[in-house]
C-alpha cells in the first residue's frame, strides 16, 4: 500500500490510469481543467495519446474514435462543458462504445459561478441526449473514493460498453487528502471475439464483445438503428425495438450488480437521509451528531446514481417515517426517491453555490425528529 | 475488371443508396479504383462520415472498418482513431453541409493540426437528404427550400480556407473528371 496527498481531480487521472486509460481528449473549462493538465503530463511518462480539441464535442467525439481503435478513453468537463457532450454520450450508448466521461459539477445553469460548487446535472447525466437509453453514473465522496470509482467506471464502461459517467463536484475535485493506493485492482478489459456480432446478442438483455478498428474485421458502426452486424435497419419496427430494448436492459437488468451504496444505522432508523457525493460527508457528521443524542436516524449513502438503487430504496422507505434527502440542486434525486416509496420525503435544497454544513443538517433533521 | 472491384464493397450489398443522376455512386467508385491502384490493405483502412447523403458512400458500402458518426463529427471521431493507432488509414467522406457547416470548425482544426486523415467533401452545394436547403458551400443567387429569393450568402472555398489553416494538400475536382480526381484522391 502506498498514500498519497492529492486533490480529487488528481485522484480521478491517477484511478484513470491505474485503470489502462490510454486516450485522453478534453477541453479546459473549471473546475475540471486540472484533470487534462495533469493527465498530460501522466501520459508522457507512462506511455498515452493526450489531445486538447478545439471543443467539447470534438473531446468526447475523438474519445469514441479512440475507444473503437482500442483504447480505454475518458474526457472530463463541467457545467455547460457537459451539456456539449451529451450529444456524444447518446452516440455512444447508441454504438455500445466504453467511455468514461467526468463531470466536475459546477453551479449553474449555463454559465452560473465556474468556481463555485453544486451537484446540479443528476437528471442532464440520465436525460441529457435524444431517445431511450441508458448510462452508469458514479459519485465518490471522497478523494480516495474518486480515484476508486473512476477505476470501477472503466471497468463498468468497458464491462456493459456504455457510456459511465463519474459525478463529481467542485468541492471534491478541489479537495485535498490522504489517499491509499493499494496493488491488487481488479481491472476489466474488453471482450474480444473474432468474427462475433458486434451489436447483438442471443439474449434480450446481453453484452456483445466489441472488435477493434484495423485487426480485419470489418467493423460497421452507426448511430442509427442496425443490426447485429450494425447495418442500417432505419425503417424496421422490429429492429428498432430489438435494439433499444437490449440497450436499456443490458443496464436495468444488471441493475442489482451495478450499483454500489453504503448503509449507516439503517436498523432502527425512523429518519433515514439519502445523501450522495461532497453533501454526504455532511449528512454522516450531522446523523452521527443526532445519533449521539438517542435520536433514531440513519443514512443511505448512494455511490452509484444511474442505473437508481431502487430495491435498497424501496427497503428502507418501508421501515422509515421519513426519508431526508439533502442535495446542491433543486431535488433531483428526491424526486427520484418519490417514485419508489410510499413515505414522507423531505427534499432539502441548497443552490448558492457553497456547500451544505453539518449544522444546516442538524437544523433541519431537527424538524423531522 | 468489374470483378476485381467488388472485393472493395460488402458482400450481400446490390445497389447503392443514391438518386438517379447524382454524382455519389462515381465518386465511390473514384475512391475505391484510387485504393486499388494504391494497393492498400482494406483490413488497415478506416473510413469516418457523419450524417447526409455522402457519408453513406462508405457506410455500409466499404468493405473495411467504417464508423458513421453524429452530424459534422467525422473528424474528430476520425482524429481519435488515427491518433491513438496511427497503423490505420483513416479516410474520412462526408458531405459539405456536414464538414464545412455543423462540422466546419473541426475541418479547420483538422487542416492546422495535420494529423494525417486524407478528407473527402462530396459538395453537392446543397442539403440533398433533408430536401434541398441552403449550405455554406450553395452559390450566390441560387434558389434553394430556404432561399426562394436566392441566396444572398458569400460561399466558402473550400481550398482556401483549409490551405489557409494549415492543410498539407487541397484539391477539387468534379465527378466529371474521373481520372484526375482519382490521382487527386492517391495524393
Amino acid at each position: 500500500m502506498v498514500r498519497y496527498y492529492l486533490s480529487g481531480n488528481e485522484a480521478i487521472v491517477e484511478g484513470a490510469t491505474r485503470a489502462g486509460c490510454r486516450y485522453y481528449a478534453g477541453y479546459p473549462i473549471t473546475p475540471s481543467t486540472e484533470i487534462m493538465e495533469r493527465i498530460s503530463i501522466r501520459f508522457d511518462e507512462i506511455g498515452g495519446v493526450f489531445m486538447q480539441m478545439e471543443d467539447e464535442i470534438a473531446a468526447i467525439c475523438s474519445a469514441i474514435g479512440a475507444s473503437w481503435a482500442g483504447a480505454k478513453a475518458m474526457t472530463a468537463t463541467s457545467g455547460p462543458g457537459f451539456s456539449l457532450m451529451q450529444e456524444g454520450i447518446g452516440y455512444a450508448a447508441m454504438t455500445e462504445t466504453p467511455i468514461v466521461v467526468v463531470d466536475v459539477q459546477r453551479a449553474g445553469p449555463s454559465t452560473g459561478q465556474a468556481t463555485r460548487v453544486a451537484s446540479g446535472d443528476i437528471m442532464q447525466a440520465k436525460w441529457g441526449s435524444s431517445g431511450d437509453y441508458q448510462v452508469i453514473a458514479v459519485s465518490p465522496w471522497s478523494v480516495q473514493e474518486a480515484y476508486e470509482l473512476t477505476i470501477n467506471a472503466f471497468n463498468l464502461a468497458e464491462k456493459y460498453r456504455a457510456p459511465v459517467l463519474l459525478l463529481t463536484e467542485e468541492a471534491i475535485g478541489h479537495l485535498r487528502e490522504r489517499i491509499d493506493v493499494v496493488k491488487d485492482i481488479e481491472i476489466f478489459n474488453r471482450r474480444k471475439e473474432p468474427g462475433a456480432a458486434p451489436f447483438g446478442t442471443e439474449e434480450r438483455d446481453g453484452v456483445p464483445p466489441m472488435p477493434t478498428f484495423g485487426e480485419g474485421e470489418k467493423v460497421l458502426v452507426t448511430g442509427s438503428t442496425h443490426d447485429s452486424r450494425g447495418l442500417r435497419k432505419t425503417d424496421d419496427p422490429l429492429a428498432q425495438d430489438r435494439l433499444v430494448s437490449r440497450l436499456n436492459e443490458k443496464i436495468v437488468s444488471n441493475r442489482e450488480r451495478i450499483v454500489d451504496y453504503e448503509g449507516y444505522y439503517l436498523e432502527d432508523a425512523t429518519v433515514v437521509v439519502i445523501s450522495y457525493g461532497f453533501t454526504a460527508r455532511s449528512s454522516l457528521f450531522a446523523v452521527r451528531a443526532l445519533r449521539q443524542d438517542g435520536r433514531k436516524i440513519g443514512m443511505l449513502r448512494l455511490k452509484t446514481l444511474w442505473p437508481f438503487p431502487d430495491s435498497v430504496t424501496k427497503n428502507i422507505g418501508a421501515g422509515a417515517k421519513v426519508l431526508f434527502v439533502p442535495e446542491m440542486n433543486r431535488g433531483q434525486v428526491a424526486g427520484e426517491v418519490m417514485k419508489y416509496v410510499s413515505c414522507q420525503v423531505a427534499s432539502f435544497s441548497q443552490t448558492n453555490g457553497e456547500v451544505i454544513y453539518p449544522d444546516t443538517l442538524i437544523d433541519a433533521l431537527s424538524r423531522h425528529l | 475488371m468489374a470483378r476485381d472491384m467488388q472485393r472493395y464493397l460488402r458482400p450481400g450489398l446490390t445497389s447503392t443508396p443514391f438518386c438517379p443522376g447524382c454524382g455519389h455512386g462515381i465518386l465511390m467508385g473514384l475512391i475505391l479504383r484510387a485504393i486499388d491502384q494504391l494497393e492498400f490493405n482494406m483490413d488497415e483502412m478506416l473510413f469516418v462520415s457523419g450524417i447526409g447523403c455522402a457519408a453513406w458512400i462508405p457506410s455500409p458500402n466499404f468493405n473495411a472498418d467504417t464508423l458513421h458518426t453524429l452530424h459534422g463529427r467525422a473528424i474528430p471521431a476520425a482524429t481519435g482513431a488515427k491518433l491513438f493507432n496511427p497503423k490505420l488509414r483513416v479516410v474520412v467522406v462526408s458531405g459539405d453541409g456536414d464538414l464545412a457547416d455543423i462540422g466546419g470548425n473541426h475541418l479547420v482544426h483538422a487542416a492546422r493540426r495535420n494529423t494525417d486523415l486524407t478528407v473527402i467533401c462530396a459538395s453537392n452545394m446543397i442539403y440533398g437528404m433533408t430536401g434541398g436547403q441552403v449550405s455554406s458551400t450553395t452559390s450566390v443567387g441560387a434558389l434553394t427550400q430556404t432561399t426562394t429569393q436566392g441566396n444572398p450568402y458569400q460561399p466558402f472555398d473550400l481550398c482556401k480556407l483549409i490551405i489557409a489553416a494549415g492543410a498539407a494538400y487541397a484539391a477539387r475536382y468534379s465527378v466529371t473528371q474521373p481520372f484526375a480526381l482519382i490521382a487527386s484522391i492517391k495524393n
